[in-house]
C-alpha cells in the first residue's frame, strides 16, 4: 500500500470520528476560515502599499536635502538674497549643486495647472501637470535624467513674484507628460505648451521621470518644469556628494542663518526624511498588518494545538487499542495529521469565500482594489502548513502512548 | 455562592495553568488589538465641540468649474474666494460668523533676545473666539473695526505668550510680526480641538495656530495663505488686488445659526447672493450652496482615514478568531473535567448550578483577559504613536474606553463560554461515573 492509499483509507474513520464530536472541529475550521480571510486581504493591502512605496520619484533621494526660505523684513531684496545664498551654497566643498524651487517630488505640497498642446484649446484638451517653478540648476540638483533636448540656460531664468505672470518661460516635461501631450512618441522638444491664459511656453527638454509632489495624485508622473522661480514660498534644494549630506546639513543651516537676518531658514530636511514622512502612513499600515498576521497565526496555531491535545487525551484508549492491534507510531501521527488537514481544508473552502466577501466589502466601502485571486491558493497552502505544524507535537505525543493503556481504565 | 464559585474558578484556572494562560492570552490579544484600533477610531471621529456642533455650519458656495464638480458626488468647494467672503460678512442673519485662513509670521520679541522664529497664524474675523468657545487667560479678542481696517493687533496662544513674554500678562505689550509692531490684546488658554474641524485643509489633526491676527490686515499687509489655494479658471493675476478679485478659493467660512428659522433664512440669503452673481456672469454651475454642521462636515471631509476603518474591521474579525479559539479551549476544558462535573451532579448539584459555576470561571478568564488586553492596548497605542506623526492626541486611553474594554472582554467571553458551559452541564452523570 502506498502512502496515498493509506491516507485515503485513513480519511473514512477520521471523518466518521469528526462527525461524532464535531463542535471542536467546526470551531477550528471557522477559525481557519476567518484567519484565511484576514491574511489574504492583509497581505494584499501590504503588497499594494509596498508597491506604491517602491515607485521611483526620479530624485537622488540619498544625497538631496532642502529647506524653506521665508523673507520677512519689509522692502527685503528677496531676489538678491536668493542669488547670494545659492552662490554661497554652491561654493561649499561637498556640495554638488544647489537650486531654488517651489516644490519637488514627495513634498506633498505644491501647485498644479492645466496645459494644452495647441493654442485656443477647449476644456477637455487641457491636461493637468504638477507645476515646478525652478532655476537652471534644478535638474542637476535633483539628479533628474534628461533624455531629450537640453537643460534650462541661465539667461532663461527669471525670479517671479507670487501674483504675477510668467516672464518668457520655457519648459521641460517629464516623459510621461510629454507622451500624454504629444502622442504617440512624446517628441515634445521644439514644440509649445499653452497655459490657461494662452501664454505660449516653448519646450526645450524632456526628463525621464519626476513625480508630482503628492503621492496619492492620480497622474503621479505628470510634471512640468518652468524657467521662472518664485520669490515667495521658495525652497532651496542642495545635492551633496555621496556621504557628505549629514555633515553639510548643520553647516548649511549655520551659514545661512548667520549670513542674512532678513529671512528665516525653516524645516531643513533630508529627502530621505521627507520620503519616510510622506510614506509614513503606508509604512505604518504595512507594519500594523504584519503584526496582525503574526498574532492571528499564533492564536490559530495555538487553537489547533489545544484541540489536538484535547483529542489525544480523550482518545487515549482508542490510540492504545490501535497500537495494541499493530498500528505503528507513524500510523498514529498520520491519523492526527490527516485529521488536521481535513479540518483546515474545510476551513480553507469557507475561508476562500470569506476572503472574497471581505474584499467585496472593502472595495465597496473604501477606495481599495479588489483582491487578486492568486492570494487565495497561497493562503490556503500556508494554512495547511500551519495546521500540520501545529498538530505535530500533540500527534507525536499520542504516538508515544503505550499500547498497554488500552487495557487500563482511565 | 459567588465567592465560592470564584474560589472554585480560581482553583480550576491554577490546576491547568497552560490552558488558562492560553485562554487569557487569546482574550487579551483580541481585546488589545480591538481596543487599539477602536481608540484611534473613536478619537478620530470625536466631536471636537459637542456643546455647539449642531449650530455651527461650514458655508460652501459652488463657484467651481462648469465642466467638473469640485468633488464627487457634486460637492461644492470647501473654501471660498475673497470677494464672496466680503459679501457674506455683510449679512446680519448669523448670530456669529467667521472668515479666516492659515498664514504665518516671523515673530521677534521686543528686546530681540530670542532669535526670530516662524509662528503659524490664523487670520480671522473677531467672532472666531466666541463662536468656537476659545478660552482666554488674559484680555480677549479685538473689536469689530479691526476686521475691516488696518489695526495691528494680535491674540497670542499660551504657548507663544510663554515663549515671548515668559507667561506674564502681556496685554498692551507689543511684539514684531514680519518686522511690524503688533499690540497684544489677548492670550488664549491651551486650546486644541481634535480633530481641527474648522480648517481640515491642512491636516485634520494638525497643531493649533500659535497666534491670531485680524482679518482687516489682509489687504494693507498683503497677507498670503500658507494653506491651500485652488483655482479652476485661467485668470490674469498681476497683483495682490487681482488675486483678491480672482475666483481662487483660499478662505474658510463658518456661521453660527442657532435655530432652523435662522438656518433657512441664511440658506435663502446665500442662494439669493449666488443668483445675483449669476446675473453678473459668475457662478456657472447650478445652484449648490451648502450649510453643513460640524459632525457632517467631518464626515464629508473623511476625517476618519480609510486605514483606520479597515483596521477596525479587521481587528473585530481578529477578536472573532480569538473567541472561537476560546470556545474550543473551554469546550476541551469543561468536557475534560466531566468526571468532576458528574460527581457534583450525583451529589445533588443542579444543571443550573453547574452552568453558573462554569460561567463564573469563564467570567474570571474574561476579566483577566480584559486586564491583559488593556495592557496590550496601551502597548499598541504606543506603537501607533511611534508609527504615525501627528497622532499624539489620538492615542490616549480615557476612562470611558477603559470601561468599554473591560465590558467587551467580559461580555464576549461570557458569550464564548455559554455553549461550552451548557454542554458540560448537560452531560448525564451516570455514564461518566461508571468508568471511574
Amino acid at each position: 500500500m502506498n502512502l496515498f492509499q493509506k491516507l485515503a483509507l485513513d480519511a473514512g474513520p477520521i471523518l466518521r470520528a469528526l462527525t461524532r464530536s464535531r463542535a471542536g472541529a467546526v470551531l477550528i475550521a471557522l477559525q481557519c476560515a476567518i484567519t484565511l480571510a484576514i491574511i489574504t486581504n492583509a497581505i494584499f493591502i501590504i503588497q499594494d502599499r509596498l508597491k506604491k512605496m517602491a515607485r521611483p520619484s526620479g530624485v537622488d533621494v540619498e544625497n538631496v536635502f532642502s529647506m524653506s526660505v521665508i523673507p520677512f523684513a519689509p522692502n527685503f531684496d528677496t531676489k538678491g538674497s536668493i542669488e547670494a545664498d545659492l552662490r554661497a551654497l554652491r561654493a561649499l566643498p561637498g556640495v554638488v549643486d544647489a537650486a531654488v524651487v517651489n516644490s519637488f517630488p514627495l513634498l506633498q505640497s505644491g501647485g498644479s495647472s492645466m496645459y494644452a498642446a495647441k493654442p485656443g484649446a477647449k476644456g477637455e484638451e487641457y491636461v493637468g501637470a504638477a507645476r515646478y517653478e525652478v532655476d537652471a540648476h534644478t535638474l542637476n540638483t535633483l539628479g533628474l535624467k534628461l533624455i531629450a533636448g537640453r537643460d534650462f540656460r541661465e539667461d532663461e531664468i527669471r525670479g517671479r513674484e507670487i501674483n504675477s505672470q510668467y516672464e518668457n518661460p520655457v519648459a521641460i516635461l517629464t516623459k510621461a507628460y510629454a507622451e500624454k501631450m504629444f502622442p504617440p512618441d512624446g517628441n515634445a522638444v521644439g514644440k509649445t505648451l499653452y497655459d490657461g491664459n494662452q501664454v505660449a511656453i516653448p519646450i526645450v527638454g524632456v526628463v525621464e521621470r519626476a513625480q508630482a509632489p503628492w503621492i496619492s495624485w492620480g497622474e503621479l508622473e505628470y510634471s512640468a518644469f518652468f524657467s521662472n522661480y518664485r520669490l515667495s514660498f521658495a525652497r532651496y534644494i542642495v545635492r551633496a556628494a555621496p556621504g557628505e549630506r549629514d555633515r553639510l546639513m548643520p553647516q548649511v543651516e549655520k551659514l545661512l542663518s548667520e549670513s542674512n537676518s532678513g529671512r528665516l531658514i525653516e524645516s531643513m530636511k533630508s529627502q530621505t526624511d521627507i520620503e519616510a514622512r510622506t510614506y509614513g502612513e503606508y509604512r505604518a499600515m504595512a507594519i500594523i498588518l504584519v503584526s496582525v498576521i503574526v498574532l492571528i497565526v499564533i492564536i490559530t496555531g495555538l487553537g489547533i494545538v489545544g484541540l489536538a491535545s484535547f483529542n489525544v487525551n480523550a482518545r487515549k484508549k482508542q490510540i492504545g487499542t490501535r497500537r495494541a492491534l499493530g498500528a505503528q507510531k507513524g500510523d498514529i501521527v498520520r491519523y492526527f495529521l490527516v485529521e488536521s488537514w481535513l479540518i483546515t481544508t474545510a476551513g480553507a473552502v469557507i475561508g476562500a469565500g470569506l476572503s472574497f466577501g471581505l474584499s467585496y466589502w472593502m472595495v465597496n466601502t473604501f477606495d481599495l482594489p479588489p483582491l487578486d485571486w492568486h492570494y487565495i491558493p497561497v493562503g490556503v497552502c500556508f494554512l495547511w502548513v500551519l495546521g500540520l505544524v501545529a498538530v505535530l507535537v500533540p500527534a507525536r505525543r499520542a504516538s508515544q502512548l503505550a499500547p498497554a493503556l488500552a487495557t487500563r481504565s482511565v | 455562592m459567588l465567592a465560592h464559585n470564584l474560589f472554585l474558578a480560581w482553583k480550576s484556572l491554577r490546576k491547568n495553568p497552560v490552558l488558562s494562560l492560553l485562554m487569557i492570552g487569546a482574550i487579551g490579544m483580541g481585546i488589545g488589538v480591538c481596543m487599539t484600533t477602536l481608540t484611534v477610531y473613536t478619537l478620530m471621529s470625536n466631536n471636537p465641540i459637542p456643546q455647539k456642533s449642531d449650530v455651527l455650519y461650514a458655508v460652501q458656495l459652488d463657484s467651481w468649474d462648469p465642466n467638473e464638480a469640485w468633488g464627487e458626488p457634486n460637492l461644492p468647494p470647501s473654501q471660498l474666494n475673497w470677494r464672496d467672503t466680503q459679501a457674506l460678512l455683510k449679512s446680519d442673519i448669523p448670530k456669529r460668523q467667521v472668515a479666516m485662513f492659515r498664514s504665518g509670521f516671523a515673530v521677534q520679541e521686543p528686546s530681540n533676545k530670542l532669535p526670530a522664529f516662524i509662528a503659524e497664524a490664523r487670520v480671522t474675523t473677531r467672532d472666531f473666539f466666541e463662536m468656537f468657545d476659545v478660552p482666554f487667560i488674559y484680555g480677549g479678542g479685538w473689536d469689530a473695526p479691526a476686521d475691516r481696517d488696518q489695526q495691528q493687533l494680535v491674540v497670542l496662544t499660551k504657548k507663544t505668550n510663554d515663549k515671548v513674554f515668559g507667561g506674564t500678562d502681556s496685554v498692551g505689550k507689543t511684539l514684531k510680526l514680519d518686522d511690524r509692531e503688533f499690540r497684544v490684546v489677548g492670550v488664549t488658554e491651551d486650546w486644541k480641538p481634535t480633530p481641527k474641524f474648522y480648517d481640515l485643509n491642512n491636516g485634520s489633526f494638525a497643531k493649533p495656530e500659535e497666534l491670531y491676527v485680524p482679518f482687516g490686515l489682509i489687504e494693507p499687509l498683503q497677507l498670503k495663505s500658507f494653506g491651500n489655494t485652488n483655482g479652476w479658471k485661467p485668470e490674469q493675476i498681476n497683483s495682490f488686488q487681482d488675486f483678491l478679485n480672482a475666483e481662487e478659493i483660499w478662505l474658510q467660512y463658518w456661521a453660527e445659526l442657532p435655530d432652523t428659522k435662522t438656518r433657512e433664512a441664511y440658506q435663502a440669503f446665500i442662494d439669493q447672493y449666488v443668483r445675483e452673481q449669476k446675473k453678473l456672469g459668475r457662478y456657472p454651475r447650478p445652484l449648490n450652496n451648502r450649510l453643513t454642521n460640524v459632525v457632517d462636515w467631518m464626515k464629508v471631509n473623511e476625517v476618519v482615514t480609510e486605514d483606520a476603518k479597515v483596521l477596525l474591521g479587521l481587528s473585530f474579525l481578529f477578536l472573532a478568531v480569538c473567541l472561537l479559539n476560546i470556545v474550543g479551549l473551554l469546550l476541551s476544558k469543561f468536557l475534560g473535567k466531566s468526571g468532576e462535573t458528574a460527581l457534583r451532579r450525583a451529589l445533588g448539584a443542579t444543571r443550573l448550578q453547574i452552568m453558573q459555576k462554569n460561567l463564573v470561571e469563564v467570567g474570571l478568564i474574561g476579566l483577566l483577559g480584559g486586564v491583559l488586553g488593556l495592557l496590550l492596548a496601551l502597548a499598541g497605542l504606543q506603537g501607533v504613536k511611534q508609527l504615525y506623526r501627528n497622532y499624539e492626541k489620538l492615542v490616549q486611553l480615557n476612562g470611558e474606553l477603559l470601561l468599554v474594554a473591560l465590558g467587551i472582554a467580559l461580555v464576549s467571553s461570557l458569550i464564548a463560554g455559554l455553549y461550552p458551559a451548557w454542554r458540560a452541564a448537560r452531560l448525564a452523570p451516570a455514564g461518566l461515573l461508571k468508568t471511574q
